[in-house]
Formats: structure tokens, sequence, C-alpha cells
């Protein structure tokens, strides 16, 4: 008969405790082992746990095993641990449906993404352009605050970083051109920079932080406190009554905001110029006058409006597709900024392309 | 006397993903009847209420609401139907940003061309229909949890619905309270001779005002008819909601 091998479990039994048991119970290649429990008193879930999970391995290693003065309630527990069956659902099956890989899942969605954000836009556009010729078809108070909200209030964060965005690029540009003697040239460097590229990213990239975002939370609070589904219960379109004057408002605020930007910026380079590098004034003003075209601002005021188009439909599509509570609100407001951010830099970059190349021909009659 | 059919479901099947949530579930309810379905949490109770409102389309089967078909209409189709329901949400779903007589007067100010003293007039009667004459000018936030689900009752009823929905109407609220909007709910029903159609697990409320109703669990419906019906089902899974639901009663 072999011999049956006792264990003493402590008082304190932990997985480290099961381990060095385990080990021993190896190197002596026992087979048979009696767990002894007498010095238990109390089994919190916890000890219940490591035991069954050192019984596992025993049952693994094929060892046989036995317990002894364990409570019949912990015993229950421990069988339930060891031998319960995996928790059943309420859900049942359909016919087994093929499963897609991560790549063409990944695919799917974004086609998903594609062609409900194509609907969204098309939806906007509709209440938009015609919205004013339905009765209630157009909010205008609410379209009017959503523009003080997303305009005027950014206002003195546009000024603050176009400021000193300027600032900066005067500083730079006057260590480089100070070298030729032509500091003066700063005025067309700080000028062209600001209105045809870095005005209207400032502008875009702070309006995605603050507004878009700020649009994605409020929609996706919106949805989780079924908001939304009230709006549509009652026949209301989400798009008209929500998303327009957002959409709106957004449309007005950033090439106004961009402008702003424009000025801003520009009279960072102006006071740094002026004060720093003795440039008189007027000088500084002709030059700035004669290196920026009505060209120039149209081509910033383009690049806003596809700045405004890509804010707006990003925050509102991740607003309105949230789902999980906080946690997927926060999720989503997270994508509204990154995805809004990637897409301008995308729309910039296409931009400065096509100007770039086209840039003998297209010329806008201001 | 027969009464007239409001809601027919027939043979719905819907899913999520690739789990069946819904399956071949038929019933039908009656004018002037308060209808609730039960089930315990997650069984598919308030997606078979959205299915209802058109906000969902179900896999298979159709549902008659009014003599009309909405699992084949388009929300332009479904239009006229919606301005003859009412719905009122779990946690009130209030618009946040307008004060009460603004959220009850929202449908009036979308489908009427009432003045806006008509409007006033009504909201405030549906206001005093529930009790919440003094609040009406307040922000949702600036209300309790009883005065909320109040307030959505009274924008249910703006429009003067024929069908009103509840989901979970006495969730999050004490005893009492729950109790009193069981009594706005009867009264509504029997001064307005309205249908009511109430999803919840709360078998407290349902004894105290239902009709009729269905058990739905593991997807199917398993025990329909009257409450009394219901608890001389054979049904073992009917029979544990009951002794369950007792038994946290008496505790309480």
């Amino acid at each position: 008969m072999v011999q049956q091998h006792i264990i003493h479990i402590s008082p304190e039994f932990s997985l480290l405790e099961g381990e060095s048991h385990f080990k021993r119970i190896r190197s002596e290649k026992i087979s048979n082992v009696l767990i002894d429990c007498s010095a238990v008193s109390i089994w919190p879930s916890s000890a219940c746990a490591f035991l069954a999970d050192f019984i596992k391995r025993l049952n693994h290693r094929n060892i046989k095993w036995s317990l002894n003065s364990i409570p019949e309630d912990t015993l229950k527990t421990i069988n339930f641990m060891l031998y319960r069956k995996p928790a059943a659902t309420h859900l049942i099956k359909k016919d087994e449906i093929p499963v897609v890989d991560d790549t063409l899942s990944w695919v799917v969605t974004s086609w998903h993404n594609i062609v409900s954000t194509v609907k969204l836009l098309e939806d906007i556009t509709f209440w938009t352009l015609l919205g004013p010729f339905f009765k209630h078809g157009f909010r205008y108070s609410r379209t009017l605050f959503e523009i003080s909200e997303r305009g005027m209030r950014s206002l003195g964060i546009v000024a603050l970083v176009a400021g000193i965005m300027g600032l900066i690029l005067a500083i730079q540009a006057a260590a480089q051109l100070q070298n030729f003697g032509a500091t003066i040239y700063i005025a067309n460097l700080v000028g062209m920079a600001i209105v045809r590229e870095l005005g209207p990213l400032l502008a875009a990239l702070l309006t995605a932080g603050r507004s878009g975002s700020a649009i994605t939370a409020e929609l996706g609070s919106m949805v989780a406190s079924e908001e939304m589904d009230a709006l549509r219960a009652m026949g209301v379109s989400v798009t008209k009554y929500i998303v327009v004057p957002k959409f709106v408002a957004l449309f007005v605020a950033l090439p106004c905001l961009t402008i702003f930007a424009d000025v801003i910026g520009i009279t960072g380079g102006y006071l740094f110029s002026t004060i720093q590098l003795g440039i008189p004034s007027s000088h500084y003003i002709d030059q700035t006058i004669q290196a920026i075209s009505a060209n120039d601002v149209m081509i910033g005021l383009i690049k806003s409006i596809a700045d405004a188009i890509i804010i707006a439909s990003i925050a509102v599509h991740q607003g309105l597709n949230t789902s999980g509570g906080a946690e997927g609100i926060g999720r989503s407001t997270t994508k509204s900024v990154v995805h809004s951010i990637i897409f301008i830099a995308i729309a910039h970059l296409f931009f400065t392309i096509l100007f770039y190349f086209t840039g003998h021909t297209l010329k806008f009659n201001v | 006397m027969n009464k007239k059919t409001v809601i027919e479901v027939k043979n719905l099947i819907t899913s999520y993903d690739d789990n069946v949530v819904l399956d071949n579930i038929s019933f039908s309810t009656h004018e002037e009847e308060i209808f609730a379905v039960l089930g315990g949490s997650g069984c598919g109770k308030t997606t078979l209420l959205k299915h209802l409102l058109g906000l969902l389309r179900p896999d298979a089967g159709s549902i008659s609401i009014l003599d009309f078909d909405i699992t084949k209409a388009n929300d332009d189709e479904m239009q006229p139907l919606r301005e003859q329901i009412g719905m009122v949400f779990q946690g009130g779903a209030l618009f946040n940003s307008m004060t009460l007589a603004e959220n009850v007067s929202l449908p009036l100010e979308e489908y009427t061309d009432y003045s806006t003293r008509v409007i006033r007039d009504i909201v405030d009667w549906k206001l005093h229909l529930v009790g919440l004459d003094h609040a009406r000018d307040y922000l949702p936030a600036e209300l309790s949890g009883g005065m909320k689900k109040r307030a959505a009752i009274a924008r249910a009823m703006v429009m003067d619905p024929k069908l009103l929905f509840f989901d979970e109407h006495t969730t999050g609220l004490d005893p009492i309270m729950a109790a009193e909007l069981d009594r706005i709910i009867v009264r509504l029903r029997d001064e307005l001779n309205i249908t009511v159609v109430v999803v919840t697990h709360d078998l407290t409320s349902i004894r105290r005002i239902s009709d009729r109703a269905i058990m739905i669990a593991d997807a199917k419906i398993i025990a329909s008819g009257t409450i009394k019906e219901m608890e001389q089902s054979g049904d073992s899974r009917v029979i544990n909601f009951f002794m369950q639901h007792d038994k946290e009663e008496q505790l309480i």
C-alpha cells in the first residue's frame, strides 16, 4: 500500500506555502497526500482559492489527495472553485459565424465609421442648408450660444498661444537674419508663416482640444443618460436639434479664430522686432503688408474651413457613438482629439502640397 | 367587451453580434391596459422596449403598434406614430441644459403651431398632474430622483399620447416615492384612457398596477397572464423569481 504523506496547512496559508509544499512533493516523488487543515480556524475566500489552486496542481500531476478537518462550508467553496462549470449565460449562440481576424475586423470597423460619418455629414448638410426653410428646422438662439461658446470663449487661449508663437518665430528668425543684416525680413517670415500655416493650424489644434473634446463629452454623456434615445423616441432629429448648432458654430467660429490668431501672431513678431531689434514700427507694418497678399489669407481660411469640418464631424461622430458609460465617454473624447489632430495634420499637408504645385496658377480674386 | 389591440408583437427575434437576446417573442396588449414586461437584470427587457419604440430593428418578426407595422417603416413613416407615443426613460433622460418647463414643452414646440401662452398652459397642466407646479423653472440637476421621474412623465404626456412606455420607473426611488409614482401611472391611465407598458423587475410595483404581464428569461417568454396566473405557473424560474422577491421584501 502506498504511504500517505501528511501536509499541515498553516493558519496563514498562502500561494507561497502551497508552492513550497508542492516542490517538496515533487522532489520526494510523493504520490498520495493528506492535507491537514486542523490548524486553520478562519477561511477567507483567498485561503480557499489558494488551497483550490494547490489541489489543482496536485490533480495536474495525478497525485492523490484527501482533506482533513475542513469545515463543510469551506469544503463547498473549494469544491465550487475546483469543479465549477464555465458561467452559464442566458444568451443563446446563433449559428456559427466565421471569425474574422483582427485586421479584417479593423478594416470593416473603419469602413463602417467612414460610411456613418459620410451619412452624418449628409444629414448635417441637409439640415444646415434646408433647415431654415422648415418650421423649427433651425435653432438660431442655440446656434448663437454655441458660436459664443466655441468662438468667443476661445479668444483668450488663442491669443495667448498665437502671441507666444509670433514671438518665438521672430526671435528664431532674428538669430539667423541678423547675420545677414536682413532683420527687416522678419516681418515677411513671421507674416507668411502665421497667415498661411501657423495661424490656421494653431486655431484648429486649440479648437480640437477645447471645443472638439467638449462636444464629444457632451454628446457622449447625453447618449449615456438616454437623452438621445428620448429625442428619437419623440421623433425629433438628433442631427437637427443637437448636432447642427454645434457644427455651424465651429464652421463660423474657426475661420474667425484663425484671423484672430493671424493678427495676434503678427503682433507678437511686431512687438519683438520693434522693441528689441529697434525696427521702426512703420517699416515693419509696410513690410508685413507687402509680404502678405489676400491670396495668402484666403489659403489660410480655406484650411480653417476644412479644419472646422474635420473637428466637428469627428467630435460629433465620436460623441454619438459613445458606449460604456463614464469610461466610454473618456475613450471617445480622447479618440476625438487624437483623430482630429491626425486628420488636421493630413489636411494641412494636402493643402500645402496642392498650393505648392498650383501656387503660380491658383489665385483668388479678392 | 373585446378591447382593441394596441401592440401586437409576433415572433420577434433579435441579436447583438452572435448572441440572440430575444428569441421568438410574441404578445399583445389591449387599450387602457397596464401591461408589464418582467424579468431579471440583463434579460432583454430594455432591448424589447427599444424595439417597441422603433429605436432598434429586429432580425425577424413583426411589431404592430396602433395598427401600424413599425418593423418596416422608416423614420418619416414613423413620425405620426411617435407623436402618439410617450416614453419615460429609466433616469428620466431630461435635457440638462433646459429647465423643466422647456423640457416638457419640447415636443409641443417641435410639432405644433401653438402660441407660447397655449404651450405654457399645457405645460403647467402636465406639471400639475405630476405635482411639479412649483418646479417649472428648475434645472434637472436641481431635482431629486423622484421629481426627475415625474418631470419625465409630464414630458411623455405632453402630446396626449395613446400609449405610454415606462422603463424601470421605480429604480432608484424609495418605497414611498415608488408607490406614489405607481399611483400617478394608474391615475393617468384611468383619467386619460391610455395604454401603459411598464418594463421592470420590481414585482411590488407590478402587483400594484399591472393588469397583465409577461416574464422574459433566457431570451424567451416563460410566463404570461395576470400576476396571479403567473404565480401559479409551473416554471421553476418564475417561481424562483417570485420567491426571491418575496424574501427580499420580508427582509426590508
